[in-house]
């Protein structure tokens, strides 16, 4: 009877271990953010770029 | 005989687990099993479901700071962006010079007739590829995303030799973006004429380029 409940505890105890683990591993199914909303912009500006349209002319 | 036998042993085994269990280690024994047994019932029923969702909610947790943080990274940079735009605003046009919305293509052939005309040259041919105006079709028939289109053309000029580098330093001082593949200087003699005012003629191919929107 003893050796039947400490079996019976042991096995609670690996199925919420199990069920812990299946779900930290279970992929996102919807993420948080869309692509576009994650993407960040690289503020950067090349100025030289300017520089070099203003001394064109035409 | 033998069932005799086993029946007896049995009934024997039956007496001493009874006596067992009535001595106070049978006692605390089976007081033991039930609890082991109880705490399991309700490692089941109750502490899986509130572990799971324990950690559904702090999975969760660290996306959602995960994003929080990517967000804070993102409106960042584009006050960044908006500091650097609005300092640059009044040199922005010159962007829409360099790779306008659309072909404007008849920019490209008043830009170079009046270059010939500023270069003292004479502009003898001068050609387009074929240009598709629709900017819906163009976009589906380009199979590749790509920020920019171009348009390829080529031309022909008559003049000497200062006269036609000054044309072409003129096609290189254009904002617009233009790029010169091909240049090519050939002589071309008239009769009649000395040979010190030997005509040159310049051909040109090149390319430029729009935003593909």
């Amino acid at each position: 009877m003893f050796l039947m409940a400490v079996l019976a505890l042991l096995v609670a105890v690996i199925w919420i271990y199990l069920s812990v683990f299946k779900v930290l591993n279970k992929p996102e199914e919807e993420p948080v953010l869309t692509p576009q909303e994650a993407r960040v912009i690289n503020p950067q500006l090349d100025e030289e770029v300017f520089d070099e349209l203003e001394k064109r002319n035409y | 005989m033998n069932t005799a036998n086993t029946a007896i042993d049995q009934k024997r085994q039956q007496a001493r687990n009874k006596r067992f269990l009535q001595s106070p280690q049978g006692k605390s024994l089976a007081w033991l099993s039930l609890s082991v047994s109880t705490v399991a019932f309700f490692l089941i029923v109750a502490i899986k479901p509130t572990v799971i969702t324990i950690t559904k909610l702090i999975k969760e947790i660290e996306e959602k700071e995960a994003a929080s943080l990517l967000l804070d990274k993102k409106i960042a940079s584009l006050i960044a962006a908006q500091k650097i735009y609005a300092e640059n605003s009044q040199r922005l046009p010159m962007l829409n010079q360099a790779l306008p919305e659309k072909s404007e293509f008849p920019w490209l052939a008043n830009f170079l007739d009046s270059a010939a005309l500023s270069s003292q040259i004479e502009l003898s041919s001068l050609s387009f590829e074929k240009i598709n105006l629709n900017l819906a079709s163009l976009a589906k028939q380009s199979q590749k995303p790509s920020s920019y289109q171009s348009i390829n053309f080529s031309t022909n000029a008559k003049g000497d030799y200062l006269n036609l580098k000054n044309f072409v330093s003129l096609l290189e001082s254009s904002r617009r973006l233009i790029r010169i593949e091909l240049a090519g200087v050939s002589e071309t003699k008239k009769k009649n004429e000395e040979e010190t005012n030997t005509t040159l003629q310049l051909n040109i191919s090149g390319v430029m380029f729009f935003e593909n929107e």
